[in-house]
């Protein structure tokens, strides 16, 4: 039952009336004034007579009367509509969406929220069929769609808690789908959770069935307390020709009152190495730096942690560092040039820090194939085919980077055509103001620095003179493969200034002009130093290493052991232990691998000595316990008003008005509340004697 | 009545009395016959009359030191007389809503304001000034002594109104506060208060060295309790009520009421107040008899 206007309950406290009247009217026959009650008050006599209802019939009957006529202007109504139907039409779909974020491990919530999906899942009737289904950032189907609830049950029973965060568009959806295929007449969602804010996004298409109950379970806690190590960055510094790390990190203190002398410990490959005492206000966040320290290996484990609360999971984060890498670049100049020949180049590459570059530079005509399989990048300065024009492909082949800058010595034959991505041709002259660089494909990884605006402009620099570069038709097998060649940037008058080609894991790139300052003025130029280190990166492959990874994120073995320096050997696999020391082997190909624990991912190539250490942290948005507007849940749900997402936006609804107008019940109550009025009238009139309500007055002057 | 009857009184039933509208009239009719002289000064200083010794002090006047005395015991003494001057004389009248009430006619209020009358009346005679003072919980009108005022403080007593419930002891402080000249007091209430605030009320206004006379008014139905019949009583002033069976405990509030009179005399002759309990259904001229009697008892004491 529904009505129309639930304020008329305020009238409800007319029901202090009649018993008013029945608890000081109804007892005093005579009044008598005197001067004082000092004396009368002083004596030890109570009057229980005065505190007694006598006529309960009457009493009973006036409260009826104001009753009937409040709920005759409340308006009532009875609501048709799929909720009042779910319940009596037959067995039930009834999907438990289980929240197993780590949230959801603070205090006892865990406990309560099984203990909740039991008690839906033991509601339900022989007839009825349970779905269980557990979500975090990504949802399981435990059990679908059963009659058989002692398997729903002890799947509840099973459940564990993940360390991943929230998300409740994944589970809503498995909802969703299993509700579609569902026969069953009616529907329904039981979400239990403690319905984080950061898990939810409002999404549109995020509707369920229609005639669905929406059923939120909220677990939650009254002002929850959570303290969070939300970050910890590690940043390098050279001291005395040492790498040092000094270790920044953040606490977030997610409490009403401030954390006073919180102890935040660092701890390095598992030894404890620093503590700081800091206060973390209450609702924000402190930052802790610890003392540098020295790096002396490869993957280094720290970890930033405080102390346990109600919420262990967040109060470590882990991170890994190693000694920056230096990338090997082997700078070939033609034969009987001077080493200052490359000037400008050796200067830009000798700049880096992210990666730094660690270069040789000696005469193309003294490479053995052993010096090249030493460097991951080797630069043809204006030099003519290697004689060992086979390794150099095989180099590139098994991943290594090739740059081919075209100058007047570079002369290409037959070798070309299994290597560049276009035949180097006659020498082209630009007098006057040259030729400027005029279609450039900011898509690639290399000119994708420069795509903002401001960030750097290639078109300033003049070309004098460059190679013409015929560049070789596509493959037919190519299919919708990207194409092992393309052009990456062109002259003003079209003619190719940078290509590309892929050869099995490697890239060679064609560069048709100059790098110093003969044929053009781009040595000159600001771009010419970050356009040079990101030719070179590109064909190296590189990647910066990360510190951390999130639960959650998958990550790719076989190139994390490659950017180590790890080479695999082909088809050798790799394994990979976890925090909690499982061993996942892998044959073959290395396939990504999803991280699902928080701490350190050890990987091992099976082909290769060395292992690489990757941290990985719990999603910090989910140490934020502030909990979500229900409302706002089940009504993006339903699309509309309610805890029940049942209304359906193609059938006619029925607005509450015109329901109520229909049913016209408010006329019958009042008519019942007027005549019983009359009634007790009549009765109290009977029972009432003539002398009630006298005053006797002695006599009293003015 | 009777039983109140003296020989050589002239008794007049305050219900006759109340007839008279003109209380000045009712004050002549009463007081007609105590023409005697009824007090003495209560101020010490120049007159015939010698009342003590006292020892001197710095900055008296040397012309009154006793030198026969002096002579005696070679110690300086000052000769003090009782003043035959005309005293300051205040009628303080409580009409605080349970002065209203009366059981036989006359309430206690009539009753204060007759008895206030025939005594300024009287004193009027005497060539005393004439000061009124009614109160409730505050005071609510003040006439100065002053031998013109008899007219004023009977108009004043004819007009007055009850309207607030009664306190004694924020009028009391500030009258204590306001009598710069000791005189005689004549306070008319029906003391509805615990017999030691009485006294603690008083008790300023004889540190001032004026001479008190309390008149305790109150209703036979108040001493006696005569009711009957099972009833809600309210009180006047506070307007609460509780159910009252008087059967039950009439006999215990009478013995109360007659511990708080014993108690409310004790007090106040400890305090050197004079008290006397004035039953509306007396004649005023026998109360006034009584006291005078009294009083001229008291003054021979003294």
């Amino acid at each position: 039952m529904a009505f129309l206007a639930p304020l008329f309950f305020a009238a409800l406290a007319t029901f202090a009336i009649p018993v008013l009247i029945h608890l000081t009217q109804r007892e005093r026959k005579q009044i008598v004034e005197f001067p004082s009650l000092m004396f009368l008050q002083k004596i030890p006599y109570q009057s229980v007579r005065r505190r007694r209802i006598r006529d309960w019939p009457l009493l009973a009957m006036r409260l009826t009367a104001i009753l009937l006529i409040v709920l005759a202007f409340a308006r009532p109504f009875f609501r048709k509509e799929t909720v009042a139907l779910a319940s009596t039409m037959g067995p039930r779909e009834v999907v438990v969406l289980l929240d197993h974020s780590y949230s959801m491990a603070y205090g006892d919530r865990w406990d309560r929220a099984k203990a909740a999906a039991r008690r839906v899942v033991q509601n339900l009737s022989q007839s009825d069929h349970a779905t269980l289904i557990v979500f975090g950032t990504s949802a399981q189907l435990e059990v679908r769609a059963t009659a058989e609830l002692s398997r729903v049950l002890s799947a509840i029973d099973a459940a564990t808690l993940s360390a991943e965060g929230t998300r409740y568009a994944p589970g809503l959806k498995a909802a969703q789908r299993v509700l579609a295929d569902s026969t069953l007449p009616s529907r329904e969602v039981v979400m239990i959770s403690d319905f984080q804010r950061t898990g939810w996004v409002r999404d549109e298409n995020l509707r369920l069935p229609e005639g669905t109950i929406f059923t939120p379970v909220p677990i939650t806690d009254p002002q929850p307390v959570n303290l969070t190590v939300s970050s910890a960055l590690p940043q390098r510094t050279m001291f005395s020709g040492q790498e040092r790390v000094t270790v920044a990190a953040n606490v977030i203190n997610r409490g009403s009152a401030a954390a006073t002398n919180l102890q935040v410990h660092l701890d390095l490959d598992g030894r404890p190495l620093e503590t700081r005492t800091i206060t973390v206000p209450a609702n924000g966040p402190a930052s802790v730096s610890f003392q540098p320290f020295t790096l002396a290996r490869a993957f280094t484990r720290g970890t930033v942690r405080i102390g346990d609360d109600q919420l262990k999971q967040d109060n470590a984060f882990h991170f890994v560092v190693s000694p920056a890498q230096r990338l090997p670049v082997l700078l070939l100049n033609p034969p009987g040039a001077s080493r200052e020949s490359s000037l400008f180049l050796q200067r830009a590459l000798g700049i880096g820090t992210t990666p730094a570059f660690q270069l040789d530079v000696r005469s193309a005509d003294n490479i053995a194939s052993s010096d090249l399989d030493r460097h991951r990048v080797v630069i043809l300065n204006d030099a003519a085919a290697l004689s060992s024009g086979q390794s150099l492909k095989r180099f590139v082949s098994s991943g290594g980077g090739l740059l081919v800058v075209l100058g007047e010595h570079a002369v290409w034959g037959t070798d070309s055509n299994d290597l560049l991505p276009g035949v180097p041709g006659n020498v082209v002259d630009r007098p006057g103001r040259g030729a400027a660089l005029a279609e450039l494909d900011y898509s690639h990884q290399i000119l994708e620095l420069f795509k903002a605006p401001r960030s750097g402009n290639l078109s300033t620099a003049r070309f004098f003179r460059y190679r013409g570069v015929t560049m070789r038709p596509a493959p037919a097998t190519a299919g919708k493969q990207a194409p092992p060649q393309r052009v990456i940037a062109r002259f003003d008058d079209g003619a190719v200034a940078l290509a590309e080609r892929t050869i099995g894991s490697g890239h060679v790139i064609l560069w048709a002009s100059t790098l110093d300052n003969y044929w053009n003025d781009l040595a000159l130029k600001p771009v010419y130093l970050p356009f040079v280190h990101g030719v070179v990166r590109h064909l190296a492959t590189y990647e910066e290493p990360s510190s951390w990874f999130t639960v959650g994120g998958v990550v790719d073995p076989g190139h994390l052991l490659q950017a180590a320096g790890f080479g695999l050997q082909a088809g050798t696999g790799a394994m990979i232990l976890t925090p909690s020391g499982k061993r996942v082997e892998q044959s073959g190909a290395p396939t990504p691998v999803q991280l699902d624990e928080p701490g350190f991912y050890e990987i091992h190539g099976r082909g290769s000595q060395g292992a690489v250490s990757i941290a990985s942290n719990v999603d910090t948005a989910e140490s934020d316990l502030t909990s979500l507007d229900m409302q706002e849940l089940t009504a993006s749900l339903a699309g509309g008003a309610g805890t029940n997402a049942a209304s359906s936006s193609d059938a006619p609804v029925m607005t509450p008005e015109d329901q109520e107008r229909r049913q016209n019940f408010w006329w019958y109550l009042l008519m019942a509340g007027i005549v019983l009025l009359g009634l007790e009238t009549a009765i109290s009139n009977r029972m009432k004697g003539p002398i009630e309500g006298t005053v006797v007055r002695p006599m009293v002057a003015e | 009545m009777e039983q109140h009857s003296l020989p050589g009184a002239r008794f007049v039933d305050p219900k006759v009395l109340a007839r008279i509208g003109n209380l000045e009239l009712l004050a002549k009719t009463v007081v007609d016959g105590f023409i005697n002289g009824l007090h003495r000064s209560p101020y010490f200083g120049a007159s015939v009359d010698f009342a003590e010794h006292r020892g001197y002090m710095p900055g008296d006047d040397i012309r009154r030191v006793d030198w026969k005395l002096f002579a005696r015991t070679d110690r300086y003494y000052l000769k003090e007389y009782e003043a035959d001057t005309n005293a300051n004389f205040s009628v303080i009248l409580d009409i605080s809503k349970s002065m209203t009430f009366g059981s036989r006619g006359v309430s206690k209020l009539e009753y204060g304001k007759y008895v206030c009358a025939c005594l300024a009346y009287f004193a009027q005679k005497q060539r005393d000034r004439i000061g009124c003072i009614t109160f409730d919980s505050d005071i609510v009108t003040h006439i100065p002594p002053s031998a013109k005022h008899l007219e004023r403080v009977l108009h004043t007593l004819d007009r007055v109104k009850s309207e607030r419930k009664g306190d004694l002891k924020v009028p009391m402080q500030k009258m204590a506060e306001h009598f710069g000249r000791r005189g005689i007091l004549l306070i008319v209430s029906d003391l509805y208060e615990d017999p030691e605030a009485v006294v603690d009320a008083i008790k300023p206004l004889r540190f001032r060295g004026n001479d008190i006379i309390v008149f305790h008014v109150m209703d036979p139905a108040e001493i006696e309790f005569t009711f009957d019949e099972a009833s809600s009583f309210q009180d006047l002033e506070t307007g609460e009520q509780i159910p009252v069976v008087p059967s039950a405990l009439a006999d215990e509030y009478r013995r109360l009421v007659q511990e708080h009179i014993a108690a409310l005399s004790s007090r106040m002759s400890q305090n050197r107040v004079d008290y006397a309990l004035l039953n509306t259904a007396t004649p005023l001229d026998y109360a006034l008899f009584k006291y005078l009697s009294a009083r001229q008892r008291l003054s021979r004491v003294r």
